[in-house]
């Protein structure tokens, strides 16, 4: 695109969430395309209001007062694109994370096969994937009947069968889809979407036609060795978006106001994760965590696999599955560093109710923060066990949500982020800090020079390398890990003996860059092996090079006392610098 | 307006929590799928009438029907006897076929509904179903039908919203069990002259009071925080218990105390049902009152305003409302370091506080 293309166009990115709507405005600075305002209001699809463009048009307005440009005209319509004077905007893009999450059914022939292409396509979507049924079910028919009913699907994927493949399983679920067709109203009967053997597509449409709405796809296993999920995923998120649009007041009015270029924030971000990993570890294993109120968004693994998934699990709505779970509040019980919160003494198990049911309020003491803090760790985990597993050995790690990325002070959010992920080995930690991942992902598709620029401005400067050494059985607390050296390139360098138990922070500036060398004790693994040494050249952040020499895994002091203790320690920690920098 | 602030242009409604002594209702009552309404606009109805059904459960049988024949599946829609849709009862016959002397039947297992055959003459027979049922909830009248959901009920009263309910309905008499707003209820709080009462109280965080309010007979328990300690008894009460306020000790608002403690002895029904957050649907109790008039219609959400009566959402001000002292929220860094969009609220107890916007509620 030319430059002078690029200078020209301001764009509006609007971001529903289940708890805020934000609008970012994006425009060029000295030629450069900068974040210039974002503003904010408590969403509104939900009631009161039932109009989720409610809060777009309030947090439009908020943007207008803080960027100070006219973006709305007198009748309170969006100005595009923008005038002479320069008022209003370009281009406007939307996402959205704010639906309840569909129920989708699966069938396909084999588990490794069809059913896990089939999983693919509904990948990163806001879905609860209710029953699978394959051709090796055990169940009777009878059975088989009573679990697709019950499961009370909003949108069935039936696959199965290479093209001019196999027909007789894929026939069989027809047959199960005609008798589920008896059984269900017309007013409850699902979408189906066909995405198998391609032979079948009109048997398919002319036999459940009549019972269903039906949309054809393109094969996502035309061949044993070929997968092709990219036409099924379009038709998918078409069906998608007609579901929640039709449940969900003023979606439909944000389509239009963003001209289709509205995308489901979880596919934003994921996208936006891709591109960042392929900034900051090209070659090796990223975790890109998005921790909302009702879903958390994970992309995880190398850039040639990585995998992503939507859960149902949030700071708000999404702690619904774990409120009842005794062992989850144990645990948050146990990373608490206090025993009660406020005048009345509310416990640490009440405020996760509390949270679940006031998902959308803010704490406005200290303590307030350290519990959500808390939960937040003990989500992670639980994200973290649930996807890419305990303790993983990751090189990137990207954070969005509002407890990182509006916390109130940066060391805040990487406690949070070391605790609730527990990496190993030297990974670089990223914090949207201004929650844009999922919209810049959306803009990319319109624009990369915004996504390229902004993403290499302050929202995006990585927030600390951090170096978490791991090592097997128990290690007396001060007991030697490891010896660091960050050699400067200007010939200074800075060298500690990593502690087991410490949490170090060593300067490097953002922009610049420096040579680690990391020389473990033995059986100590600081993501080379154990007892090998690791040398990298390491990029400056707005924390520097943070040793971590806590071990994995990382469980605080059973004693409350000593929790809260060692909670102020490490935060402590976090604002020293090592002062110990040496020609 | 504040001086020195910027007025905004009035935003998206702010929800309401109603705390009325003469309300008039309209509640959504609704299936979780759609489904049958069983009930027709203008009719009376008590809170417990079922007044819509959906499927839950099938169970069903698949009869080969070609195979006990020894038909082909085009022989099979000759030998049929029964059509979709109709019931059968245990033995009746559903296909037979006759050639020469010998004449073959196949006879209904058990009692249920033909649902259909299929193109390999297999027979779909329904034999058992379980139900979704929504009930009114409140005594009142239909006010409209929400086809095929349910449909909205109208009543009129005293009106309670809450935050938490375990699910259940139900009415009794109203009887308080703590003096004050900001007290515990014990399980020796409870007697013998509690037994088939609404209980009311400040909060409760111990399980024993829900135990013995089982031996009791409650009909409900209203109290403005239960701890985490009592929601699993909670939700396994055979009465409907409702959370006003919020979790924990957290006192019951005054508003509501002053109300539901003023109504001793009278009928109140507990609609303990859950808090749809998408729909808007809060728990509830209503009072029924001898006679109304001039009964304030209640509105979902409200523009804020000074003066206007709220409640502060938020663990250190549990239970507490006051009034609204400046409608236009400015964005302020609150002493924890968050920066948010803020108002001040004039506390009962004189207290001036600032707030997060999104941690008000109206009250009504």
């Amino acid at each position: 695109m030319p430059a002078s293309l690029v200078e020209t166009d301001v764009f509006l990115a609007l971001d529903v969430g289940t708890a805020f709507t934000r609008a970012f405005l994006f425009d060029s600075v000295e030629g450069q395309y900068r974040l210039i305002a974002v503003g904010q209001a408590p969403s509104s699809a939900g009631p009161p209001s039932h109009d989720a463009l409610l809060a777009v048009e309030q947090a439009i307005e908020d943007l207008q007062r803080l960027s100070g440009m006219r973006l709305l005209d007198e009748d309170g319509a969006l100005i595009v694109p923008t005038s002479a004077t320069g008022e209003g905007v370009d281009a406007v893009v939307g996402t959205v994370s704010c639906g309840r999450p569909l129920r989708v059914v699966i069938m396909g022939v084999l588990p490794e096969l069809s059913v896990a292409s089939a999983r693919r396509v509904v990948t990163g979507a806001y879905v609860d994937v209710v029953a699978t049924f394959t051709a090796t079910d055990a169940a009777t028919l009878e059975e088989q009947v009573q679990r697709l009913v019950e499961s009370y699907p909003d949108i069935i994927i039936l696959a199965g069968g290479t093209d001019r493949g196999a027909r007789q399983a894929v026939t069989a679920h027809i047959d199960l889809l005609l008798w589920a067709a008896r059984l269900w109203p017309l007013v409850q009967r699902p979408w189906i979407l066909f995405v198998g053997n391609q032979a079948l597509a009109e048997g398919v449409q002319k036999r459940l036609g009549a019972h269903y709405e039906v949309r054809l796809a393109p094969n996502v296993r035309p061949s044993i060795t070929q997968e092709n999920i990219a036409p099924a995923r379009e038709a998918f998120l078409d069906i998608f978006r007609l579901l929640w649009a039709a449940r969900t007041p003023g979606l439909e009015d944000l389509h239009v106001l963003t001209k289709g270029r509205f995308a489901l924030s979880a596919l934003g971000f994921g996208r936006l994760a891709r591109y960042l990993q392929r900034l900051y570890a090209p070659g090796g294993v990223s975790l890109a965590v998005d921790l909302g109120a009702a879903y958390t968004t994970v992309l995880w693994g190398t850039l040639d696999g990585a995998e992503q998934r939507t859960l149902p699990w949030g700071l708000g709505p999404g702690l619904a599955p774990w409120e009842t779970q005794a062992a989850f509040i144990r645990q948050v019980e146990a990373w608490a560093p206090m025993e009660t919160l406020g005048p009345q003494g509310m416990r640490v198990a009440d405020f996760v109710h509390w949270k679940r049911w006031h998902p959308f309020t803010l704490p406005v003491e200290e303590a307030g923060v350290d519990l959500e803090e808390t939960l937040a760790r003990t989500l992670l985990q639980q994200v973290v066990r649930h996807t890419v597993g305990s303790t993983p050995q990751v090189d990137f790690l990207l954070a969005s949500g509002g407890v990182l990325s509006a916390a109130p002070e940066p060391q805040r959010a990487l406690l949070t982020l070391l605790d609730g992920v527990q990496p190993r080995g030297l990974t670089t930690v990223v914090v949207d800090y201004a929650q844009m991942a999922g919209v810049l992902g959306v803009l990319a598709e319109i624009n990369e020079y915004v996504v390229v620029q902004v993403v290499g401005s302050a929202p995006f400067s990585p927030l600390a390398t951090v170096l978490s050494p791991s090592w097997r059985g128990q290690r007396r607390e001060g007991a030697a890990v490891a010896q660091v050296t960050l050699a400067y390139p200007h010939g200074e360098a800075v060298s500690r003996t990593l502690h087991a138990g410490q949490l170090v922070r060593l300067p490097l500036a953002p922009g610049r860059r420096a040579a680690l060398t990391v020389q473990p004790q033995r059986g100590v693994d600081v993501g080379a092996g154990p007892g090998e040494p690791l040398q990298r050249e390491v990029m400056g952040s707005l924390l520097g090079v943070v040793l971590d020499g806590r071990g994995r895994p990382w469980q605080p002091p059973a004693d409350v006392e000593a929790r809260r203790a060692q909670w102020q320690a490490h935060r402590q920690a976090l604002r020293r610098l090592t002062q110990e920098v040496r020609a | 307006m504040t001086q020195g602030t910027q007025e905004l242009t009035p935003g998206p409604a702010r929800p309401v929590c109603h705390i009325m002594p003469l309300a008039r209702v309209e509640r959504e009552r609704r299936l979780p799928r759609p489904g049958q309404v069983r009930v027709a606009e203008g009719r009376e109805v008590t809170f417990a009438e079922v007044i819509a059904a959906t499927p839950k459960r099938h169970r069903v049988l698949i009869l080969d029907l070609a195979r006990a024949l020894g038909l082909s599946p085009k022989q099979v829609r000759q030998a049929i006897k029964v059509r979709a849709r109709d019931r059968v009862e245990k033995g009746d016959i559903l296909a037979e076929w006759r050639r020469g002397l010998v004449r073959r039947r196949v006879t209904a297992p058990q009692r249920g509904r033909v649902m259909g055959v299929d193109a390999r003459g297999r027979l779909l027979l329904r034999v058992g179903i379980e139900w979704d049922e929504v009930r009114a909830g409140l005594n009142g009248l239909v006010a409209r039908v929400l086809e095929p959901w349910g449909a909205v009920i109208r009543a009129e009263g005293s009106y309670i919203e809450g935050v938490w309910g375990n699910g259940q309905v139900a009415a009794g008499l109203l009887r308080p069990l703590t003096a004050r707003r900001n007290s515990p209820v014990d399980e020796d709080d409870l007697g013998l002259e509690h037994r088939g009462v609404v209980g009311v109280a400040g909060y409760c965080v111990n399980p024993k009071v829900l135990a013995r309010a089982e031996e009791l007979s409650f009909r409900g328990l209203i109290v403005g925080g239960l701890s985490h300690a009592c929601l699993e008894a909670a939700r396994e009460a055979s009465f409907p218990v409702l959370v006003t306020d919020g979790f924990g000790p957290t006192p019951m608002s005054e508003e509501a105390f002053r109300l539901l403690t003023s109504a001793e002895g009278r009928s109140a029904v507990v609609l303990a049902e859950p808090w749809d957050q998408v729909h808007g649907a809060r728990p509830c109790v209503m009072l029924d009152l001898p006679h109304i008039s001039q009964a304030e219609m209640v509105r979902p959400g409200e523009p804020l305003l000074p003066g206007q009566n709220v409640r502060v959402l938020d663990p250190f001000h549990p239970g507490q409302t006051g009034a609204l002292l400046s409608s236009t929220p400015r964005w302020e860094r609150l002493p924890n370091g968050l920066k948010a969009q803020v108002v001040d609220v004039r506390l009962r107890n004189g207290q001036r506080v600032t707030v997060p916007i999104v941690n008000i509620e109206i009250l009504r």
